[in-house]
C-alpha cells in the first residue's frame, strides 16, 4: 500500500482523512505515520475517518482513539459503508455521519452515504449510550432504551418501545413523524420542536407524534382512524 | 485446572459489587471449588474489607505487575474456608497503573491454579472497568431496582456487548419486597424487560448484609440468611447448576413458620 493513498483535506467539521481500502492495520499505521510526520498541523485537529468499506472492531476503534488523543487530535466521526463498523463506531460514542442538524449540504456532492428516502435499520435494542444520528430515516426492531439517542433528518420508527430521546426532521422538515409501539420517550423532538413531556400510560397502544402548527400532537394509533401521521 | 474468569461489574457505585464478589468466592469456595479474588478497584480498595482480611496484606495487584513479588506471595489466603484466596488493590496508586493487557496475562498465569477468578470492577466506564473485562469469560451486571442504576446498567451492558464480551448475565441486588408490592419501587420482572439479560440472581435486601460487611465475615458464610442463600444460589447457577429463584413475597415471620404447610 502507497502512503499517498490517503486523503487528508480540511472540512468545515476537521479534516477528513479517507482510507483506501486495505486492512485496518496497515491503514491505522499509515495514519499515525503521517500524523508524526507533522504533528503541529494536526494539533488540535477534529478528525473525520472514512473506511469505506473496511470491518473495524470496537476495540480496534477505541484504541484508535486513545492513540489519536495522546497526539492531541480527537477523533469526532467514523464514516463507513460497513455496518459492523458503524455499529461499533456508535457504541464508542463517535458519530457516524457528517452532522445532521447543521445542514451541511454543500458536502453533499463529496459523500455518498445514504440520504432522501433510504433507511437505518436497526434490529436490536438501543442501550443507554448509543447514539445513532443520519441523514435517512431510521427503523428500529427493538426497544429504545432510557439514554439512547436518536437524530434523524427523516422519519422514526421504533418497533417496540420507545423510552430514549429522539429528534425526527432534525434538518427542519416538519413533515416528519415519530412512531413507536409504545411511546415514552424521555425527550421527543420534531424539527427542532420539542414536544411536552410525555406521561407513560398504563394502556399500552402505537401511537405517532407529528407537527401541527408547530406544537407536536401525541395520538394513539386506531386503524378505523385517518392520522395525519399515516404513512 | 483452566479457571473461568468472571467479572462483576455495574457502572453506578455502591449497588453492591463488592458484596456480590465476596460472597460469590465465599458461595463458591465452600462448593470446594478453588477462587481467586481480584480487586480491580485501584486506589479505592475494600474487597479486603468485606472479606475481613485487610490487616493480612503484604503484597497487591500492582506489585505483582510490576514484578515487585511473584503472583502466589500476593495472594492472600482465607483462614476461615479451604481454597479461597484474595489478591487486593493498591491503594496509593490509581487506575492507569495497570493496563488491560497486564490484566490478560494476570489472569492467565491465574488459570492454571484455581477454578474461579472473579474481579470485582471498579464504578465507572474507564480504565478501571476496561482493565476488568478485558480478561473476562463471563460478566455479572449487578443492579439495584433503581431507574438510575438500571440506566447505568443499560449502559455497562451495551459497552459489554460492543467489547464482544456479551451476553452480560443480571443480579438484582437489594430487592425490597413490601416496595414493589405497593408499586412504589421496581420490580425484578420491570428491570428484566428493560435489560433484556438473562437474570443470574435476585437478591433481597438485608440489613445483615450491612452488618456482615463491617465484621468482615460475608452473610453466605450463614446458612440461615435468605441473602446469603441467594448468593449461594448464584454460585450454584454460575456451575450450571439449575435452582429455582428465592420466592422473595414468601413471609419469613414466627407465625408464617409455625403454619407453613408445605
Amino acid at each position: 500500500m502507497k502512503d499517498e493513498k490517503i486523503q487528508i483535506k480540511g472540512i468545515s467539521e476537521g479534516l477528513l482523512v479517507t482510507l483506501p481500502l486495505s486492512t485496518w492495520d496497515e491503514a491505522r499505521v499509515f495514519v499515525a505515520k503521517r500524523i508524526d510526520e507533522n504533528p503541529a498541523f494536526f494539533l488540535g485537529a477534529r478528525l473525520v475517518l472514512d473506511v469505506a468499506e473496511t470491518d473495524v472492531k470496537a476495540a480496534e476503534l477505541g484504541k484508535f482513539r486513545d492513540e489519536l488523543s495522546e497526539r492531541g487530535i480527537t477523533l469526532s466521526s467514523v464514516l463507513s459503508r460497513s455496518e459492523t463498523t458503524i455499529k461499533n463506531a456508535q457504541a464508542l460514542g463517535l458519530s457516524t455521519n457528517l452532522g445532521v442538524r447543521q445542514g451541511y449540504e454543500k458536502h453533499k456532492k463529496d459523500s455518498n452515504y445514504f440520504e432522501g428516502d433510504s433507511a437505518v435499520w436497526i434490529e436490536r435494542n438501543l442501550r443507554s449510550g448509543y447514539k445513532v444520528e443520519t441523514k435517512c430515516h431510521v427503523v428500529v426492531i427493538g426497544d429504545v432504551n432510557p439514554g439512547a439517542e436518536i437524530i434523524s433528518a427523516g422519519n422514526i420508527i421504533v418497533w417496540g418501545r420507545l423510552s430514549g430521546s429522539v429528534h425526527a426532521g432534525a434538518d427542519g422538515d416538519q413533515g416528519a413523524r415519530v412512531m413507536a409501539m409504545q411511546l415514552e420517550a424521555t425527550n421527543l423532538q420534531i424539527a427542532g420542536i420539542p414536544a411536552n413531556a410525555i406521561v407513560k400510560k398504563r394502556r399500552k397502544q402505537p401511537e405517532i407524534a407529528y407537527l401541527i402548527k408547530n406544537e407536536i400532537i401525541i395520538e394513539g394509533w386506531d386503524i378505523q382512524k385517518k392520522h395525519k401521521g399515516d404513512l | 485446572m483452566s479457571a473461568t474468569v468472571v467479572t462483576i461489574t455495574s457502572g453506578k457505585g455502591g449497588v453492591g459489587k463488592t458484596t456480590t464478589t465476596a460472597n460469590l468466592a465465599v458461595a463458591l469456595a465452600s462448593t470446594g471449588d478453588k477462587v481467586c479474588c481480584i480487586d480491580g478497584d485501584i486506589g479505592l480498595r475494600n474487597l479486603d474489607v468485606v472479606l475481613g482480611l485487610e490487616n493480612r496484606i503484604v503484597y497487591d495487584l500492582v506489585d505483582v505487575i510490576e514484578g515487585r513479588c511473584r503472583l502466589r506471595q500476593a495472594m492472600i489466603r482465607d483462614k476461615r474456608i479451604e481454597e479461597l484466596y484474595l489478591i487486593p488493590a493498591a491503594q496509593t496508586r490509581d487506575k492507569s497503573s495497570v493496563s488491560p493487557s497486564d490484566m490478560i496475562k494476570l489472569c492467565d498465569e491465574l488459570r492454571g491454579e484455581v477454578d474461579w477468578i472473579l474481579l470485582d470492577s471498579p464504578a465507572g466506564i474507564e480504565r478501571g472497568f476496561q482493565n476488568t473485562i478485558a480478561p473476562a469469560d463471563t460478566i455479572l451486571v449487578v443492579t439495584n431496582p433503581e431507574v438510575s442504576a438500571v440506566r447505568d446498567a443499560d449502559r455497562i451492558i451495551g459497552l459489554v456487548e460492543s467489547e464482544e464480551k456479551g451476553p452480560a448475565k443480571l443480579i438484582i441486588n437489594r430487592i425490597n419486597s413490601a416496595l414493589t408490592k405497593k408499586g412504589d419501587m421496581l420490580s425484578a420482572d420491570d428491570v428484566v424487560e428493560l435489560l433484556a439479560i438473562e437474570l443470574i440472581g435476585v437478591v433481597p435486601d438485608d440489613e445483615n448484609v450491612i452488618i456482615s460487611t463491617n465484621r468482615g465475615q460475608p452473610v453466605a458464610f450463614d446458612a440461615k440468611s435468605k441473602s446469603g442463600q441467594a448468593f449461594k444460589n448464584i454460585a450454584m447457577r454460575l456451575k450450571g447448576k439449575e435452582v429455582p429463584f428465592l420466592d422473595l413475597n414468601a413471609r419469613d415471620d414466627l407465625f408464617s413458620r409455625l403454619f407453613r404447610t408445605n
